[in-house]
């Protein structure tokens, strides 16, 4: 699992604008567009590309890619 | 034999509602932002008087002007809607009378919504098929403001009132080939209005707030949630559209055209990449209407038909959503005049 795919396929839930604002470290709620839509879109993708369902409750504990990315990788060991 | 969607007309309410008006009732409420996603700028609200079998007569009214049909030759009428007039007689037979449609016709209500279209489609083919009816009148007629509460932003952004009216017969201009079915009531609790119907005749509502005193809910009320909805939509259509095609024995490249429930263009354009639908053979019609329930698929074929300049042979339909209830056919253009 590699981290920059993750935060591109990351970066693709979001309005265009929004998408070269996101990188691993960046707090993803404060980006413009972000709604929950877009919080749908990354659960969903999630769960598509990965394999892994985020529950909502644990996904209002991660804020920004990296920590999405690090909680995947550890459901998964 | 084959059955046709022969003609299509549809009626939208005159009172409107802008972003401008919910911005203004709500302005904590980033509209620009949502209309963004959701695609919706403007909705068309039924008047206070005004209630979905009127809107059913008008779109039925505007079909017969628009392609010159007698009422008297319907010989079925089946009405989708969730806001019966009545929990009896049926809305159907109210409408028998007022459209001038023959005594000795059938007619019948179905409730569905954001699938009835569809549903409808496979009941009117098999009417037609088993030499049950030969021309049959489809109404879709949904008003899901008067279940919407006044402090619901969300739900006041997505949906529109509306009706259409479809004639299937068994000669026209889209045959209808084969359909793929599927329900889970699993989801029933996800977009419902739970109070005011048999099981919870009398109760009595009351708003429900969250902690930082949003309004979440009141059982009186239309009820979306929406994560559950996206989550259900985002794995059951992939899986609809590839069984549809297998049953019609085509390949994703064999359809001109994708017209799904339009339920909000963020969700459709999520799924749409989800399957690979190039962009140019999905339809959108949401701007101006919102989410009119299950008229979404009628309209947008309508102004699929009339208003693009591609190809179409093949269409898919595919609709989804309250129940959970889904459903989706193809469409085979005959080699006649396009309605």
């Amino acid at each position: 699992m590699e981290i920059n795919e993750f935060v591109q396929k990351f970066a693709n839930q979001f309005v265009d604008y929004d998408v070269e604002k996101v990188h691993a470290d960046v707090k993803f709620r404060s980006l413009d567009s972000w709604d929950s839509l877009t919080g749908m879109a990354v659960l969903a993708m999630v769960q598509d590309d990965y394999g892994i369902e985020i529950k909502v409750d644990e996904f209002l504990k991660l804020n920004t890619p990296k920590e999405v990315f690090d909680y995947i990788q550890n459901v998964k060991k | 034999m084959k059955t046709y969607i022969k003609s299509i007309s549809y009626y939208l309410p005159e009172k409107t509602l802008d972003n401008i008006t919910i911005n203004r009732d709500h302005p904590e409420w980033s509209i620009d932002k949502i209309s963004a996603k959701t695609g919706i700028i403007n909705r068309h609200i039924a008047n206070t008087d005004e209630f979905a079998s009127d809107m059913a007569i008008k779109a039925a009214n505007k079909l017969f002007s628009e392609y010159n049909i007698d009422p008297k030759n319907i010989d079925f009428l089946l009405y989708c809607t969730q806001s019966p007039d009545y929990f009896l007689p049926t809305t159907a037979c109210i409408l028998q009378e007022k459209l001038g449609m023959p005594v000795d016709s059938g007619a019948m209500d179905f409730n569905l919504g954001c699938s009835g279209f569809v549903y409808g489609l496979s009941i009117a083919k098999g009417l037609i098929l088993s030499g049950a009816a030969k021309n049959i009148l489809l109404i879709t007629s949904e008003t899901y403001s008067k279940f919407i509460h006044s402090n619901d932003k969300s739900n006041k952004t997505i949906f529109g009132d509306a009706a259409a009216a479809a004639l299937i017969s068994d000669t026209g201009d889209y045959s209808i080939a084969d359909f793929c079915f599927g329900t889970n009531g699993k989801g029933a609790e996800n977009l419902i209005v739970k109070f005011g119907a048999i099981r919870y005749k009398n109760d009595v509502a009351s708003d429900i707030f969250d902690s930082e005193g949003n309004f979440i809910k009141n059982d009186a009320c239309l009820f979306m949630n929406g994560s559950e909805i996206f989550s259900f939509t985002s794995q059951a259509v992939p899986i609809l559209v590839n069984e549809t095609l297998a049953k019609n024995k085509l390949s994703l490249d064999d359809i001109d055209a994708f017209v799904f429930h339009q339920a909000n263009k963020y969700m459709l354009d999520f799924i749409r990449k989800k399957i690979n639908i190039p962009a140019e053979k999905f339809v959108t019609y949401i701007e101006q209407v919102g989410n009119t329930v299950s008229s979404t698929i009628p309209i947008a074929l309508k102004e699929c038909i009339l208003n693009q300049n591609i190809n179409k042979n093949k269409i898919l339909l595919a609709g989804f959503g309250v129940g959970y209830s889904w459903a989706a056919c193809v469409l085979e253009k005959n080699n006649g005049k396009i309605s």
